[in-house]
């Protein structure tokens, strides 16, 4: 589809067609509940058939969307991690070649990285955050739309070049200079930049949309100090994500520009230095592992207090330990680069502060074993999940204190040691949790329950998987097997401890299998879920399963921290929304008490006009710079063609400036300063 | 549905707010936010590979011209006046002096974007020549980007104003816009600073 020939005419002439003659206004409470409903839905709901479908704009449509295509990179990035682990199932194996090798173990950590673990936490925050707030939809759902369709754009590029032969093969931190232009020649480099920027600009617009729906849609009532941890943990990954994400942008501009057009910023015959890469980097990418970390605390703490059937102990401790990890992670990026020789004092510092968020870490753990300890707690698949969490992590944070100190980290860097310390924190800190919430709210997106005898069985097998796989590598490392080699030769004596953990990988993939078919099933055999299942306290709970398009027929009024629980028999709700519009309530930042109305934008095809735009010109610049200046004709056109007012929303807004007498504008204006 | 024992009744509030009140503001002070980032990480690179060069600029590279640059920030400087009085006559919801003041701030946009284009030949030094070169082209031309963005989108909304779209939402768009024209000029004054004076005088 060429953006420049889809005239606005033919792209809003189904919502245009569709524009109700009548001029009354419907608000909440003028029709009888079913018809309501319905016109509500109407409102609400996505268009019907496949345009409607691409048009969507609802927060529950693209988090879904979001939650599966996460889930399909999950498992391919699986796959690569299967094959890696044939390969080195005894020394000097044959099954893949150094080349494919190089490629698919930097397809598995970027896959892993960029398109599976920030994607899906995301996701999970687009499709329940706004539950949780108490609102109709996610703020600027047309940029989330289009985040979700640039991060596709994203993923299925970088997998066509892998199918090509063109995967990068330089790591998943792409480190200068291997893969500058003088050692990495060809485009496979430049793929990887432009994933970059991909899933960079599709996390950043969905942070945004994220803290926006957190500080200014939620229920009256919900003051912050009464916020599920859950959404909490949603803010300050999406706070984390604005202030980290934008240097690895900029570091992989820089990238493209020194291999594109002859800049010399990693080139120190010219003056640039190679470790001004690093620093980029992990300045992002230290904050990154927290950026994944923190929402899943967030499900933790929605889990533990769910089943541990009382409230949380120790909220305020549990939030400002979150807001003190976000603080921190930001100090640590150096611990990845103590072996590029700082001097002495770079490094303490750098291994204080390292050691430093052990603190606020170590804090919830114990919040987490006090909760568990005072409750009734009920053991259920998601439970299970939580507490492979807590012994995994638990053991990944050992581990990390060990490399934390600079003088471990000389001898154990880019070894086996460190694969098993980070896949310890990542499978441990954000896997286990994922599959927990997975557990968790499946009958909150399906309406269905997932079968307890395959969860539990899936948990245990995981959880066995892990272990066998990657407890080994702790070993291979202090006997020095570096990480990143194809093979090894028989006298290492690491094959068996290899064959140990390419066995655990086959166990861990059951276990992903087992929870596959668990979900195929459950989704259409499953028992009916109800709207709340477990008991559990959060507004998403006090909805139908799966919520309806509008997801509260009255918007809720927030009585206590743990809104469903505090909730009395004659619970006040809130009254007078436009039911004939996509009108939000938006309340006051901090004591969210009612402040003023908004009208949200209708789906619209161009979120995905623009996408296209955008991929056509980042896959562009992978082979010329003009791709740029060209790209930006038709991004122009879209982002117009966007925001651009269309008649049917128009109908929702107050009448026109014109319209008013001196008077009454003058009354207007003084409400809305 | 029974009715609660204190419904709160919200027929009544205001259905467009400026400044924070309003979900507009709130995106646009989260995109600043990336923003600033962005040419922050630019800033550190710029004095990180300064620190790691003996002469700056390397030499047979040749210092930044003054002239062009300077006026120029003064143009955009002032261009800060007839946008505060958009965003002024967008609160009183004054249509024609929102337009007349838009239409001074875009001419000055243009003309800012139109001087740019000497300003990158005042820095004496090509994006190939050296790291030093790459790293002024990069802040300016981020810069630039931005600028460029902001200024086709100040025409854009505008074009909406003026066509008919008088709806109140719209008086709301031209006072966050100015906050990001605000964001532009006053992000401009570092990196003025960092590459023209800084190499002359730092």
């Amino acid at each position: 589809m060429k953006p420049e020939e889809q005239s606005a005419g033919v792209i809003e002439e189904e919502e245009t067609a569709e524009a109700p003659e009548a001029e009354r206004e419907v608000r909440e409470g003028d029709l009888p509940e079913d018809e309501e409903r319905r016109l509500l839905d109407k409102t609400w709901g996505d268009k019907p058939g496949f345009r409607g479908w691409l048009a969507s704009t609802n927060h529950k449509s693209i988090g879904k969307r979001f939650i599966i295509t996460a889930f399909i990179f999950f498992l391919l990035g699986g796959i690569l991690a299967v094959l890696m682990r044939i390969q080195l199932a005894r020394p000097e194996n044959t099954f893949l070649g150094p080349d494919l090798y190089n490629q698919i173990f930097t397809m598995h950590g970027t896959t892993m990285m960029f398109l599976f673990a920030v994607p899906v936490m995301e996701a999970f925050a687009i499709y329940l955050v706004p539950l949780m707030v108490g609102t109709r939809n996610i703020a600027f759902p047309r940029m989330v739309a289009f985040s979700y369709w640039i991060y596709l754009a994203g993923g299925v590029m970088l997998f066509v070049f892998f199918i090509l032969n063109t995967g990068p093969d330089v790591g998943w931190f792409n480190y200068v200079p291997l893969s500058g232009p003088e050692f990495s020649p060809g485009k496979r480099i430049n793929v990887w930049t432009q994933l970059v920027n991909f899933t960079e600009v599709s996390a950043l617009g969905v942070a945004v949309a994220i803290i926006t729906t957190i500080f200014k849609q939620r229920a009256p009532g919900l003051s912050l100090h009464r916020l599920p941890v859950f959404v909490w943990a949603m803010l300050v990954m999406s706070f984390m994500v604005v202030f980290a994400m934008p240097a690895v942008t900029m570091s992989s501009v820089l990238l493209t520009l020194d291999r594109l057009v002859g800049t010399h910023f990693f080139n120190p015959a010219e003056g640039g230095d190679p470790l001004l890469w690093q620093h980029l980097f992990w300045f992002f990418g230290h904050p990154e592992v927290y950026i994944i970390l923190i929402p899943a605390l967030g499900y933790i703490a929605s889990i533990i207090q769910t089943f541990s059937r009382r409230k949380v102990f120790g909220y305020t401790a549990l939030v400002l330990s979150m807001l003190s990890i976000g603080f921190i992670s930001f100090g640590l990026w150096v611990h990845h680069m103590f072996t590029t020789g700082l001097p002495q004092l770079g490094s303490s510092f750098f291994s204080a502060a390292s050691m430093m968020i052990a603190i606020p870490s170590g804090t919830q753990i114990f919040c987490w074993i006090a909760t568990l300890w005072s409750g009734r707690p009920l053991f259920r698949s998601p439970l299970l999940f939580a507490i492979g969490f807590f012994f995994t992590f638990i053991m990944g944070g050992l581990s990390g204190v060990m490399v934390a100190s600079a003088s471990a980290d000389l001898q154990l860097h880019d070894t086996f040691f460190v694969v098993a310390h980070f896949h310890y924190v990542l499978i441990g800190g954000a896997v286990f949790p994922l599959f927990a919430a997975f557990h968790y709210w499946f009958p909150k997106f399906t309406g269905r329950m997932l079968n307890e005898g395959l969860g539990k069985l899936t948990f245990w097998l995981m959880f066995t998987g892990f272990n066998l796989t990657f407890f080994p590598m702790h070993q291979l490392g202090l006997e020095g097997m570096p990480r990143r080699v194809y093979t090894y030769l028989p006298e290492m004596g690491w094959g068996n401890l290899n064959l140990l953990a390419t066995t655990g990988g086959v166990v861990l993939t059951l276990g992903v299998l087992t929870f596959i078919v668990n979900a195929l099933s459950s989704r259409r055999r499953g028992a009916r879920a109800g709207d709340n299942p477990w008991g559990a306290d959060t507004l998403d709970w006090g909805t139908t399963s799966p919520p309806p398009s509008y997801n509260f027929l009255r918007l809720p009024v927030v009585q206590g921290r743990e809104a469903l629980w505090a909730r009395t028999e004659d619970a006040p709700f809130v009254e007078g929304l436009r039911s004939d519009c996509r009108e939000v309530l938006i309340t006051k930042t901090l004591d969210a008490e009612p402040d003023n109305k908004m009208v949200l934008p209708s789906p619209s095809l161009w979120p995905l006009v623009m996408a296209l735009a955008v991929t056509a010109t980042l896959i562009g610049v992978i082979f010329t710079p003009w791709a740029l200046p060209a790209g930006m004709i038709p991004a122009a056109i879209a982002l117009i063609g966007w925001g651009w007012p269309k008649r049917r929303d128009e109908r929702c807004e107050r009448k026109r400036v014109e319209e008013m007498s001196s008077e009454e504008r003058r009354k207007e204006a003084a409400r809305a300063q | 549905m029974k009715k609660g024992s204190a419904t709160i009744d919200v027929t009544g509030l205001p259905e467009f707010a400026f400044g924070n009140r309003g979900l507009m503001w709130w995106g646009v002070v989260g995109f600043l936010a990336i923003e600033t980032t962005m040419l922050v990480t630019c800033f550190a690179s710029y004095f990180y590979l300064r620190d790691r060069a003996t002469d700056w600029p390397p030499p047979p590279t040749l210092l930044p011209d003054l002239l062009i640059p300077t006026v120029n920030l003064g143009l955009l400087l002032l261009s800060v006046v007839p946008i505060h009085l958009v965003s002024r006559a967008a609160r009183r919801l004054d249509k024609r002096r929102a337009l007349i003041w838009m239409t001074v701030g875009i001419t000055m946009g243009i003309a800012f974007v139109a001087i740019r284009a000497l300003e990158f030949r005042a820095l004496n030094v090509s994006w190939d020549t050296n790291a030093y070169g790459s790293i002024v082209w990069l802040i300016i031309g981020v810069h630039t980007f931005h600028l460029a963005s902001e200024v086709v989108e100040t025409i854009v909304i505008t074009l909406i104003l003026a066509k008919g779209h008088t709806e109140p939402k719209y008086f709301v768009d031209l006072t966050d816009n100015a906050l990001y024209w605000y964001f532009i000029v006053a992000i401009w004054i570092p990196c003025y600073v960092i590459v023209f004076l800084a190499p002359r005088f730092l």
